[in-house]
């Protein structure tokens, strides 16, 4: 797919349409990835926020945002996530939904590192929760979050 | 067709390729909700922003924290009204840090700076805004007092809307001043009256904040 994008007006070569030739092999495992995560989505949120808030209990300030809230906007990641793996876009997660929980936790003065934290957790509780072929394909779509930048205003 | 589903489910609303969507035809760019923009570029606003200073003098900071309060009333019922339907329930149902989170998106997918809100002197009556890349203070070069009015004014008229109340805001320190990045205040305007005085005659935003502390309303 960002083989496709990347193009722009330029005629594909070999290389590019073997590329293109090869993500579409891939679909079928990643629509079978997206339906595991889609079916698993509830438990993988609930264990993320749940492990996340054993590791950094000095985050009372999200608990008074509500942990159920946490863990809506953790789902939302996450499905974010896998639409990213179907169109093979490390960045969609980010910049669908990510952004606007880091935001929205930066307001709550969670320090990066906490927040990096929680996409960690979240990429690596998929990886133990979700059947190994789904969570092998996810994985690189959640673990660029950790990487990800926070906003800039200090 | 599949990024839709996500959508409606909550997230970023103002992610790009889902946020915006041109008819190239017709010349037309649309917002999901169908508000029409246009793109400004640099020159335009450099330009705009001349004829204001030229035209107005003096007057000029009026006129433009003038606009930008009518701007920021519009754009404060906007934004109630599509994150409301976005996320499924009203701002005032919202968590704060979801509703700054929201707003701070707003901002930044239009290009007006990156925004911070700190609400840790509403108890004061206070709220302060940081905000990063504000866009005349990246336009208009080195300057001895602070130049986003436009912004001030945006940020009074979008707060007194959302708030329901009349509310000022006032610049505390810039950019094009060379402070590291643009701070706001905003407040009941009987509060921040004399506050404008204060930064004309060089007090910071931390003494501004310190002189407001003893202001009874």
């Amino acid at each position: 797919m960002q083989t496709v994008n990347s193009t722009d007006s330029v005629n594909m070569n070999s290389s590019h349409q073997k590329e293109v030739l090869d993500y579409a092999k891939s679909l079928p495992p990643r629509f079978k990835a997206a339906r595991a995560v889609e079916e698993m989505e509830a438990e993988v949120a609930t264990r993320t926020v749940k492990e996340w808030e054993q590791a950094h209990p000095e985050l009372g300030a999200v608990a008074d945002l509500g942990w159920p809230e946490a863990v809506a906007d953790v789902r939302v990641v996450l499905r974010a996530a896998a639409l990213g793996m179907l169109m093979d876009d490390t960045d969609y997660a980010e910049t669908r939904s990510a952004i606007t929980v880091r935001r929205a936790l930066d307001f709550l003065d969670v320090p990066a590192g906490a927040v990096n934290d929680l996409f960690n957790v979240l990429a690596n509780t998929a990886r133990e929760t979700l059947p190994p072929a789904a969570a092998d394909l996810l994985y690189p779509y959640l673990s660029c979050l950790a990487a990800s930048a926070r906003p800039t205003v200090v | 067709m599949i990024a839709s589903s996500t959508a409606t489910a909550g997230g970023n609303f103002y992610a790009e390729n889902l946020y915006c969507e041109t008819d190239v035809l017709r010349g037309v760019t649309r917002t999901r909700t169908g508000v029409r923009l246009v793109t400004l570029t640099t020159d335009f606003l450099v330009g705009f922003r001349r004829a204001i200073l030229d035209e107005c003098g003096p007057a000029s900071d009026t006129v433009f924290a003038s606009c930008g309060r009518k701007w920021g009333g519009f754009l404060a019922r906007r934004f109630d009204a599509e994150t409301s339907t976005f996320h499924g329930r009203s701002l005032r149902e919202m968590s704060l840090a979801k509703v700054q989170a929201c707003l701070a998106d707003l901002f930044s997918h239009h290009g007006w700076g990156n925004v911070r809100l700190d609400l840790s002197r509403h108890e004061q009556g206070l709220i302060a805004v940081t905000a990063d890349e504000p866009i005349f203070a990246s336009l208009s070069g080195a300057s001895d007092k602070p130049v986003d009015s436009l912004l001030a004014g945006i940020f009074a008229g979008f707060f007194s809307a959302l708030f329901a109340q009349d509310l000022d805001c006032v610049q505390t320190s810039c950019k094009a001043c060379g402070d590291p990045v643009s701070r706001f205040l905003i407040g009941l305007t009987q509060r921040l009256s004399a506050a404008r005085a204060w930064v004309d005659a060089g007090k910071n935003h931390e003494q501004v904040v310190a002189e407001l502390a003893s202001v009874r309303v």
